[in-house]
């Protein structure tokens, strides 16, 4: 199996309010499309209650780093009580929804995801070695990769609905 | 190659998911193909249906894609609704949709002989198509099940994230 070395965390971004969850899904999916990620969607639901509609999304965007090192950000959006409403803005109408949202990061560096060194076991022993002591420079450069990928989207998405409270 | 769940619970119209599915994959050069659908009527709150499609795609002599579609719809019921002052036909009812992909090499079995010949098979994948497997063929087939995916939500009218 492929190692998976958690990088950040599960940290878990609240919000209650108003904001759209259109571009709420937009800004995430550009980010992803901008920083070259594979736009992986795993899951995704809407149902309507009777409070609101009820939105989970999971994404699960990977950027292939080298033929080794794949980097990979787990995106789990959950909204609840989701209403649209009518909101006047500089004497504009706008469409926006209002509702709880939760969005969870976690992001992960996986190394031999090909499966290449595991089809023997002296393989799998050389490639503890390589990873100890010759990749591991390579590979603390992959990591703070991704810590800077996911603090940055980290910052956006804050960025982007504290704007909905001014 | 990582599988795409959609699900949705309210208004949808189905035949315009199935026809959706079927016009983006043959938009694409699939070939479709429907092994399965199964229809009851197992409570009164509704039916349920169970569809498989998949498409297949030759890429070319020697690769092929298939992308597989899984429908399951719960509670299922035909309303009338009125849509821009129109009186349309919906479903409303609980759906789940399950895509994935999945890729064959060398699907006219030419290496299928004998051992030499699997040993070039080997040699071929490991150091002559490495790449395009993994970064050309394997990414085109992620993107067309999140097109796929994207085109699913939208018949589906998942207004707030389409």
């Amino acid at each position: 199996m492929a190692e998976k070395t958690t990088i950040v965390e599960k940290e878990a971004i609240r919000y209650d309010g108003l904001f759209s969850v259109k571009d709420l899904y937009k800004l995430i999916d550009d980010w992803v499309n901008e920083k070259g990620y594979m736009p992986v969607e795993s899951f995704i639901e809407e149902t309507v209650e009777k409070e609101g509609k009820v939105i989970t999304v999971k994404l699960e965007p990977f950027k292939k780093l080298t033929d080794y090192a794949k980097a990979v950000i787990k995106i789990d959006i959950m909204i609840s009580d989701c209403k649209e409403v009518e909101v006047k803005k500089e004497g504009k109408t706008q469409k926006l929804n209002k509702g709880n949202v939760l969005i969870e990061i976690k992001s992960l560096l996986e190394t031999d995801y090909e499966h290449r060194w595991e089809m023997k076991p002296w393989l799998y022993v050389l490639r503890t070695i390589f990873e100890k002591y010759i990749y591991t420079p390579f590979l603390s450069g992959f990591k703070g990769a991704i810590r800077e990928d996911t603090d940055h989207l980290k910052d956006q998405i804050k960025a982007f609905l504290n704007l909905y409270k001014l | 190659m990582p599988t795409v769940h959609i699900k949705h619970k309210g208004v949808f119209d189905l035949s315009e998911i199935l026809q959706g599915i079927i016009g983006g994959l043959e938009k694409d050069s699939f070939k479709v193909h429907y092994p399965k659908h199964k229809y009851k009527v197992p409570s009164p709150k509704g039916g349920e249906h169970e569809i498989k499609i998949y498409g297949e795609r030759k890429i070319n002599e020697y690769v092929k894609f298939r992308i597989d579609f899984f429908i399951r719809v719960f509670d299922f019921k035909e309303v009338e609704m009125l849509k821009e002052g129109k009186k349309v036909m919906m479903n409303t009812g609980r759906i789940a949709v399950e895509i994935s992909g999945s890729m064959t090499l060398d699907f006219e079995n030419r290496f299928g002989g004998n051992k030499s010949l699997q040993a070039l098979q080997d040699f071929y994948h490991k150091h002559i198509i490495h790449r395009d497997i993994g970064d050309v063929w394997e990414d085109d087939l992620m993107l067309k099940i999140v097109n796929l995916g994207k085109l699913i939500r939208e018949k589906c009218q998942q207004e707030a994230l389409t």
